[in-house]
């Protein structure tokens, strides 16, 4: 007669998910009751690359910000955006932002409402929020190469785009000295490739953290100047703004996330140790009821 | 005729976009401005198509009281209630420069305060929401199916394991603490490991992938563009 499964090793490989669930949830949650705990972040070279980048730029220079993503991702992507936006405000470069996907426009706007008043900027002389055209961003890109009034002939608010004076500097695409494309999907690399590398514009892209292993390569090659990947890219560039930008203001939501994305990475590791101990355990326990 | 003409379009198009990107004369750039402008206004037409479909779909369900109809309805009722608000609105902004009527700035959070108030309270924090709860089933998945079972999964595993540690700031602090500074720097840092690790196998093996996926896609636009596949003609029978 076979003798029935049981012991502690076993029940583990099948402990009900709420469980886990639970442990997730105090892991994430936890961190964010504690405001004041800043967790130190260590500088790379991608989110270093970026910085260096803008910082280069002169007064006058326009930075192009392509906000390509939906609220489901704006805690990677936002923080990214601020930081680009407050770095170019503060030295005076314009910031002018566009989207191909319909949310990205009022989370533009909600990015200048929160950074342009800090260094006294105005809308439509330091920055202009083009908004929202459908059709794809191949065909806003190509269209902008040519002739960004015949893309956008109005900005998000309908003002024509030739009322507006920032707009006088940049009637193609070849005006700008950066792109910058924020990124949940694949419309970063049709930014890199199309503005880059057809029309010479240097590009950087910001992604979510599952996505930025693919975009070390084009990295690597020069095709982008620099990449920012997750929060934890946020939280770098955050950390890069609070030191030499703005010291009150540079840390914000990315640098606050790290408490509870560290919790929550350690946690997830000790399940996948635990589950292969369990793994192993079970498996010795049955080849010695076996024997 | 049916199948012809579709294959003709689709082919001139299509060559004469490639044609277009080797041969940067006056006349073939102005061609692919009227041709991206033409996929522009497509897109916007599209849209329009697929709103209708999903309040056609939605209302059907209602109305017969299908499985789930209540879902159905709160997508009508959520459209309604967003378009209402964003269209509506704008006639009542002024641009404040030239006094002149910008109805397009109803779908403008900081003009239109209602719509702002719905698009940051409740679109937004539900489409964050929604996707938030991806870190509980991944966490549940990676119990459950991140197992050594032998060499080549073992390798995989240590290396996801490292990076996800390495781009964890917190351990990335203690390794430096416990293991970097008191050997005077010959231990690499977490940081610098999960750089190597990105930089140089994964960054091997996405080109190798990219080549693969690249030469996939240029093969299939072959096909499309000498009639081999015809992916315009689906649902036609043909």
């Amino acid at each position: 007669m076979q003798q029935p499964r049981k012991g502690f090793w076993y029940s583990a490989l099948r402990i009900d998910r709420r469980y886990i669930f639970m442990l997730v949830f105090v892991s994430l949650t936890v961190p964010f009751l504690f405001p004041g705990m800043r967790v130190p972040v260590e500088v790379q070279n991608p989110a270093r690359q970026v910085y260096d980048f803008v910082d280069g730029l002169n007064e006058g220079d326009g930075v192009l910000v392509a906000f390509e993503y939906s609220p489901s991702t704006a805690p990677e992507l936002t923080p990214m955006a601020t930081c680009v936006a407050r770095q170019c405000l503060k030295k005076g470069v314009r910031v002018y932002a566009l989207s191909s996907a319909p949310e990205g426009p009022p989370i533009a706007a909600e990015v200048f409402r929160r950074v342009a008043g800090d260094y006294g900027r105005t809308e439509g002389e330091d920055y202009v929020n083009l908004g929202y055209k459908p059709g794809g961003v191949q065909a806003i890109v190509l269209g902008l190469a040519q002739n960004v009034s015949s893309v956008f002939p109005t900005d998000y608010v309908g003002r024509a785009v030739a009322d507006i004076p920032a707009m006088r500097h940049f009637k193609k695409l070849s005006d700008l000295k950066l792109c910058v494309a924020l990124s949940a999907s694949t419309v970063a690399e049709t930014w890199m490739g199309l503005a880059s590398a057809r029309f010479g514009v240097p590009v950087a892209t910001g992604v979510t953290g599952v996505m930025v292993a693919n975009f070390y390569a084009y990295l690597d090659t020069g095709q982008l100047v620099g990449l920012l990947g997750g929060m934890k890219g946020a939280a770098e560039y955050e950390r890069l703004i609070a030191e030499n930008v703005d010291p009150e203001r540079g840390y914000w939501f990315a640098t606050r996330g790290m408490a509870s994305q560290s919790a929550s990475h350690v946690l997830i590791v000790l399940f996948v140790l635990f589950g292969n101990l369990a793994m192993i355990m079970s498996g010795r326990g049955q080849r010695r009821r076996r024997r | 005729m049916r199948r012809q003409v579709p294959f003709i379009i689709a082919t001139v198009a299509g060559v004469l976009m490639l044609v277009q990107f080797f041969v940067p004369a006056h006349g073939m750039v102005r061609m692919q401005t009227v041709f991206t402008l033409y996929t522009r206004i497509i897109g916007g037409f599209a849209m329009v198509l697929g709103v209708a479909s999903l309040m056609q779909v939605s209302w059907v369900r209602v109305k017969r009281r299908a499985d789930n109809w209540p879902f159905a309805l709160t997508t009508i009722l959520g459209f309604v209630v967003m378009f209402s608000v964003g269209v509506l609105g704008g006639f009542f902004i002024h641009d404040p420069t030239t006094g002149k009527l910008t109805w397009s700035a109803g779908i403008a959070p900081d003009k239109n305060p209602v719509f702002g108030w719905l698009f940051y309270n409740v679109y937004t924090t539900m489409d964050a929401t929604i996707f938030s709860l991806l870190a509980f089933y991944m966490a549940s998945a990676a119990y459950r199916a991140m197992r050594a079972r032998d060499l080549t999964a073992g390798m995989l595993l240590g290396a996801a394991i490292i990076v996800m540690l390495g781009r964890a700031p917190l351990t990335a602090y203690f390794w430096d603490m416990w293991l970097v500074k008191p050997t005077d720097h010959q231990i690499a840092s977490l940081g610098e490991i999960t750089e190597w690790l990105l930089t140089y196998p994964n960054t091997a093996a996405t080109r190798a992938l990219m080549f693969g996926t690249g030469l996939a896609a240029l093969a299939q636009g072959v096909r499309i563009l000498v009639g081999l596949e015809r992916p315009y003609m689906a649902g036609t029978g043909d």
